[in-house]
């Protein structure tokens, strides 16, 4: 159903709730699913309400772009069976904003020891993490952050003997040193919605995504063409920090 | 006997579908066979731009992916391949001739195919969980179908090659048929006899009430609206 901004408003200024009855800095339902794919060495399937994000990660080796560390790559596919709006073919600029955020949130947060995965000045292993956009319901980038954060908690690094990698033999090295947990708001006139669904987004003026770890901000994007004041983007950082607890208890799940 | 130990006509297990795991599709379904796992997207019938209008019947459109993680060795192209490319093809035109295309002149169906995890065997998975999926999306069909990959090892006839004997076979020979037993596709590489292939497809044709059960048990479940829509990997 997409609503009309008008109709939001109403709603929102009357009740002080959202359509779908949240309140403003409530999230839809999360879950994760993790170690759902035998073929990739780390994956996990996030959902928050309707959005899916399922993250898979394959470990390769070879040169690297810079001196002793490995190489991390990401990259996000928005499916074409997530919505009518996506097509099949090449990425757009849509699928790529969202990975290169999603990239510099755990790049900045250092959340894999990407110098222990050198094995020399130049060459060691390559982290291809990968996630696909299965049914798009608004707010891609926090599931996408979530589907990305859950794959590397699992993620296990194959052997290498003689320059091939032993595909079912593991080392036994901690390489995860960090969470990344981020909130994204989509403000419509005086009201910021945190998760925004898909008619939210749609009708919203300007949107923030805010991924931070336990002390930094990790990463930020605006989008669309509106503003924010600086007080604005300080308060929703505050929010985006009160979040991050019930977001890593369920991305920590039982451990 | 097999290397796994099944019997020659034995399928892989686990084998299940669900369908109705999307909420912005029309229709969807997911397959779980073997170590395939395959989730398939419907959208339409829709207007087609004037490009693909065809005043008679409806453009079917199929395009078969396969995920970069699906299979145990490297990271996979996100490109379309030859390979997928050529499956799409194949697929597309047997969907075509059991989806009632002429119901809907001037219109378009899409069918996303996303192969999550692959473990051999996953065109013929596809083209069952795409018939899954477009029954769930309401489009009339002419008749249910399904697919099977028969195969030679060790110079007897098979049904549903796991990995092992994929890379020992002498022969696959990928079938899909409807529930009269035509065959809407079909594919063979290898070396077999012409008996072979008979004994293939009688074979293949003998676990039509197998799928077919296993279509009505889901869809009752699903008009009856048993089911959650909630897509999970691991049933």
């Amino acid at each position: 159903m997409i609503l009309q901004k008008e109709e939001i408003l109403k709603h929102l200024r009357k009740e002080g709730l959202r359509f779908d009855e949240r309140a403003p800095y409530e999230y839809r339902p999360i879950k994760i699913e993790k170690n759902v794919i035998e073929t990739a060495e780390g994956s996990a399937l996030a959902s928050i309400g309707d959005t899916v994000a399922l993250a898979g990660i394959k470990v390769e080796i070879g040169d690297l772009f810079e001196e002793g560390k490995a190489n991390f790559i990401t990259s996000v596919e928005l499916s074409p069976m997530a919505s009518k709006g996506f097509e099949p073919g090449p990425p757009d600029e849509r699928s790529i904003e969202i990975a290169r955020v999603i990239d510099r949130g755990f790049r900045s947060a250092e959340v894999l020891a990407l110098d222990k995965l050198a094995f020399d000045d130049k060459t060691g292993y390559t982290i291809f993490l990968d996630i696909y956009i299965l049914n798009h319901g608004g707010n891609m980038l926090d599931a996408g952050y979530l589907a990305g954060m859950a794959a590397l908690s699992t993620l296990k690094i194959p052997k290498v003997e003689d320059e091939t990698i032993i595909r079912d033999e593991f080392l036994n090295i901690d390489v995860l040193q960090n969470y990344v947990t981020s909130s994204t708001f989509a403000t419509i006139e005086e009201f910021h919605l945190l998760d925004p669904n898909e008619s939210e987004e749609d009708v919203s003026d300007v949107m923030l995504l805010l991924a931070v770890d336990d002390e930094h901000i990790v990463g930020a994007q605006k989008m669309k063409e509106g503003s924010y004041t600086q007080e604005q983007i300080l308060e929703l950082v505050d929010i985006t920090f009160k979040k991050r607890k019930d977001i890593l208890k369920v991305l920590k799940g039982d451990e | 006997m097999r290397s796994d130990g099944r019997k020659v006509d034995e399928l892989r297990s686990p084998l299940k579908l669900r369908v109705g795991v999307l909420t912005e599709a029309t229709g969807s379904a997911y397959l779980e066979w073997g170590g395939n796992r395959i989730i398939v997207g419907v959208f339409g019938p829709k207007d087609a731009p004037p490009h693909f209008t065809r005043p008679d019947k409806a453009t079917l459109r199929v395009d078969y992916k396969m995920s970069t993680f699906s299979s145990k060795e490297e990271h996979g192209r996100s490109a379309p391949s030859r390979r997928s490319i050529e499956i799409s093809k194949v697929l597309r035109e047997a969907l075509s001739k059991i989806v009632m295309l002429e119901k809907y002149p001037q219109s378009q169906i899409d069918i996303h195919i996303l192969v999550l995890q692959a473990e051999g065997g996953t065109r013929v998975a596809s083209f069952y969980a795409a018939v899954a999926a477009l029954i769930a999306a309401g489009i009339p069909m002419r008749t249910r179908a399904f697919g099977i990959s028969a195969g030679k090892v060790n110079d007897e006839i098979v049904l549903d090659l796991s990995k092992e004997e994929d890379n020992l076979g002498q022969a696959d020979i990928p079938v899909c048929m409807d529930m009269d037993g035509n065959v809407l596709l079909f594919q063979l590489d290898g070396k077999v006899k012409p008996e072979e292939l008979k004994k293939a497809f009688e074979l293949i044709e003998g676990k039509k009430e197998f799928f077919d059960k296993m279509l009505r048990e889901e869809f009752e479940k699903f008009y009856s609206q048993e089911i959650s829509h909630e897509f999970r990997v691991k049933e």
